[in-house]
């Protein structure tokens, strides 16, 4: 009789998410994330039209706060405090480092999608099926797949960021703060040089946009419709503002990027070859480090 | 040949952390299989740095080193499926009960689960630790995570152990239990046992090897360490009086081959040349002391004294000095053969 011999890797993904899900982290975080994406639907309820409500669920995993749990997250994989467990207790075992961060990824791409997925998916559901005092404004199938497809591969981005700043610098919160440093100050220049499918606030932006789409308007380029960025724009201000308890800024004249609003080249194809690529060199990247370190 | 290989074999292994410390320094040596071989050396020698370069956890400087005929590295997991490695004080993920740990230990050395389950229960029986099998590693005390490190470290049926200070922070008990299994597994398999604790080495080790600074300054059995140093000695310790000593050293003044030395009023050395019978050498030496009216309280084999030649061998090293810098292996002139400046 043949035996199934087990796969390492699953073995390992499989310990990682254990020790994840056990985690204060990952529990408060996805509480936190329930709470407000309740928060976010019952504001947004007599307001928000279902594309822009998805959005504004989307916002706190892509933008902020979320965003920097996910990249925590990513960091803490293969920092040196964890290390001479991992030496000791995994690698000293038949397993090879590849095998070992793969599974540390996996674990943590998994943990971040189910987090979204828990967070965002029943509230989206509530919103899309009640019978709310909205204009009718709904999404087609296709746009609802593309549209995960595309927070999918930014989500997967965020995390592959933190993971390498983690691998290189070796400290969960100095590579945090690195990659908030660089991260925030970059998604400006994202904006200025029109390289905006990588930056998550204008793939938020046009999240509206792509889940109207239907297959047959998928190859035609559809303007972002200025009222779902003033919303977007109202519901992100409100939401940062009950954050830090500032009041609302007063209307001010647009940045110099800020004047022309015309991009609308949010295509699918794009946002996957632009994320799809720095995740597998990021990836590269921490097997090179990590190949390479004494343990 | 794979088969025939040595367990261990390095060759110029060295490992320099950041050009400043040199941790293992140009270390050749072998492990035969099938032994228990004793890595000794003083805290910081290198021990576990070269334990964790076998293992392929660090990368030599220069050099090689292989296992049972494979070459280590960062990916050989063909060598580390032949490891059965124990850190000392070892760290194991915390919030694993031992059962869940040992299972996964199992499965990375991919064995099927209605092989590894069973052995997993046998292995926590035989180091003790089934009455506590669902606690979290976490909280168990040192010698109890020792035990299961031990039992992590045998899940895989590896033929090489290399267990790093076994015995660190073991209570009695423990310690012995540490050392009767060693001596156990020794009869099936090789291991490799690193420690500064003499005493360890002394009951179950079969071979030895030094370790001063990073270099190898002894390797081979545990007879010829004891013997190349305090080579054919023997102490005695008598009880006689002033006149019975006056006489004991006239008598013993016409032996051939034997060496005496009085280490105080009452303990002499006795050192019978190497082409002296041991036996008859001895027994001359003791028909004279029966002759001046000694009388014997004990014999002592210069063999048993395994702290001495560790101790004089390091002393050897401190002294070489700069010898060991004019015998080491200078770069050469591929074509003319001269040793380059």
């Amino acid at each position: 009789m043949r035996q199934d011999r087990p796969i390492p890797v699953l073995a390992l993904t499989w310990l990682e998410l254990r020790t994840l899900f056990r985690s204060w982290l990952v529990r408060v975080w996805l509480i936190a994330a329930i709470l407000l994406s309740f928060v976010t639907v019952l504001s947004g309820w007599r307001v928000l039209p279902l594309p822009v409500m998805i959005a504004s669920l989307a916002f706190p995993f892509l933008v902020f706060p979320w965003f920097v749990v996910i990249v925590i997250l990513g960091t803490n994989a293969v920092v040196a405090s964890r290390m001479d467990s991992v030496a000791d207790g995994i690698l000293s075992r038949p397993i090879t480092r590849l095998e070992f961060l793969v599974a540390a990824w996996l674990a943590r791409t998994i943990t971040v999608l189910a987090v979204f997925v828990l967070a965002v998916v029943p509230a989206a559901l509530v919103a899309g099926l009640a019978d709310r005092p909205v204009e009718s404004d709904p999404v087609a199938t296709y746009g609802v797949v593309m549209a995960s497809l595309v927070v999918g591969l930014v989500l997967l981005g965020i995390l592959s960021l933190g993971f390498v700043a983690g691998v290189i610098l070796r400290n969960s919160w100095l590579a945090l703060l690195v990659v908030l440093f660089i991260w925030y100050p970059a998604n400006l220049l994202f904006t200025t040089f029109r390289l905006e499918e990588l930056s998550p606030v204008s793939l938020n932006q046009a999240l509206p946009t792509l889940l109207r789409k239907t297959w047959q308007t998928s190859t035609t380029e559809t303007e972002i419709r200025p009222k779902d960025l003033i919303v977007l724009q109202q519901q992100a201000d409100q939401f940062i503002q009950s954050l830090t308890g500032r009041q609302r800024r007063p209307a001010r004249e647009p940045d110099f990027f800020e004047h022309d609003l015309e991009y609308q080249d949010i295509r699918p194809w794009r946002v996957v070859f632009s994320y799809a690529i720095p995740v597998v060199v990021f990836l590269g990247l921490s097997y090179v480090c990590f190949y390479f370190r004494d343990l | 040949m794979v088969s025939d290989a040595p367990a261990i074999r390095t060759s110029h292994l060295t490992k320099v952390y950041g050009n400043e410390v040199i941790a293992v320094n140009d270390l050749t040596f072998e492990v035969p299989a099938g032994v228990i071989f004793g890595f000794l050396g003083p805290n910081g020698a290198g021990k576990t740095t070269t334990l964790r370069l076998l293992l392929g956890l660090q990368r030599p400087t220069a050099g090689h080193a292989q296992v049972l005929g494979h070459d280590c590295g960062p990916d050989a997991t063909r060598v580390r499926r032949l490891i059965g490695y124990l850190p000392t004080n070892p760290k194991l993920p915390g919030h694993l009960k031992p059962f869940e740990y040992l299972d996964l230990v199992g499965q990375l050395y991919r064995i099927p689960a209605d092989v590894r389950r069973p052995r997993i229960a046998a292995l926590l029986r035989a180091v003790g630790l089934l009455a506590i099998a669902d606690q979290r590693i976490g909280t168990l005390s040192t010698g109890e995570t020792t035990r299961l490190g031990i039992a992590a470290s045998l899940v895989g049926d590896p033929p090489l152990l290399l267990w790093d200070e076994p015995t660190a922070g073991l209570d009695p008990a423990a310690r012995r239990f540490a050392l009767d299994l060693i001596r156990e597994l020794g009869e099936e398999r090789t291991i490799v046992v690193a420690t500064h604790i003499l005493a360890d080495i002394d009951q179950v080790c079969t071979h030895v090897g030094v370790l001063h600074e990073g270099r190898m300054i002894f390797c081979g059995s545990m007879t010829e360490m004891k013997r190349r140093l305090r080579g054919d000695s023997f102490f005695l310790e008598l009880g006689a009086s002033e006149d019975a000593r006056q006489r004991l050293q006239t008598l013993l003044l016409d032996l051939e081959g034997i060496t005496l030395q009085w280490l105080d009023g009452h303990r002499l050395r006795v050192t019978i040349s190497q082409e002296k019978s041991r036996a008859a050498g001895l027994a001359e030496v003791l028909r004279r002391v029966d002759q001046a009216g000694a009388v014997l309280q004990s014999i002592q084999s210069g063999l048993g004294a395994t702290e001495d030649a560790y101790l004089q061998l390091l002393q050897e090293d401190e002294l070489h000095g700069f010898k060991r810098f004019q015998d080491a292996p200078r770069p050469t002139d591929p074509r003319s053969g001269a040793h380059l400046a």
